[in-house]
């Protein structure tokens, strides 16, 4: 029993570490390779994208309430 | 009251900070773009700036302010239009324009303004004109103080840039 809960705690500590927000080092060179004006546009892009995203996601949730719903 | 199209529109920061730059409005790039424009891979979804205060700096940016259709930020569905005393005040002003949410700051922490600011900027070449942004190290110094959790999360993003960015600089040097 004791060794159970030596091993839940084990895991648990290891969980707690891989949420720990790591740093993308790669993504950093990548950025730093850039101009500021490309910076800027990839900023730009991005956030076209989540957006982009976001109204997907939205249009596909209300035509699937829709479709939930009784005739 | 004036009626304003109210849909969100997906921010265009390079266009507003080419707006800003051809209307030949003095300010210091403060905030996630000036982080952003230095290396950080951060995202952001509004772009800060600390104008200079003099009365032509002011007029020029209102003109542009009002080409781009600014109007105040708020909770609720009031449209109001930013006035020259909003701009000579101390406080914040957050707008929402064509190009998306411009923020126009008249210091930042501290009671910081365009003149304090100036010595810790870098300059940066953007689409053709000069632009004083921020220094990365202010900007990590400032996040540093901050207790704000978004701050905090970000704040290692910045810092490992900071690092890489000075070890570049470095081996430029050697």
């Amino acid at each position: 029993m004791i060794e159970i809960e030596k091993v839940e705690v084990a895991q648990h500590s290891d969980k707690q570490k891989n949420l720990q927000p790591r740093v993308d080092k790669g993504l950093i060179e990548m950025f730093l390779k850039m101009t500021p004006e490309e910076r800027v546009r990839s900023n730009d892009n991005t956030i076209r994208a989540l957006v982009e995203l976001r109204n997907a996601f939205k249009k596909q949730k209300t035509s699937s309430s829709r479709s939930e719903r009784p005739a | 009251m004036p009626s304003k199209n109210k849909k969100p529109q997906v921010p265009d920061l390079s266009a507003l900070l080419k707006g800003l730059n051809e209307a030949g409005v003095e300010f210091v790039l403060v905030g996630g773009v000036a982080a952003v424009a230095q290396g950080a891979p951060v995202t952001t979804f509004d772009l800060d700036i600390v104008h200079r205060q003099t009365d032509e700096n002011i007029e020029k940016l209102m003109k542009f302010l009002k080409s781009i259709g600014a109007y105040q930020r708020r909770p609720d569905d009031k449209v109001i239009e930013p006035d020259e005393r909003d701009l000579k005040g101390k406080g914040h002003v957050l707008l929402t324009t064509r190009f998306g949410p411009l923020d126009v700051l008249a210091v930042i922490e501290k009671g910081r303004g365009f003149e304090e600011l100036l010595t810790d900027t870098v300059e940066i070449e953007f689409q053709g004109f000069k632009v004083y942004v921020l220094s990365l190290e202010t900007i990590v110094a400032l996040k540093r103080e901050s207790k704000d959790p978004k701050d905090q999360y970000r704040l290692q993003i910045l810092e490992e840039t900071l690092r890489r960015m000075r070890e570049i600089n470095e081996d430029d040097y050697l």
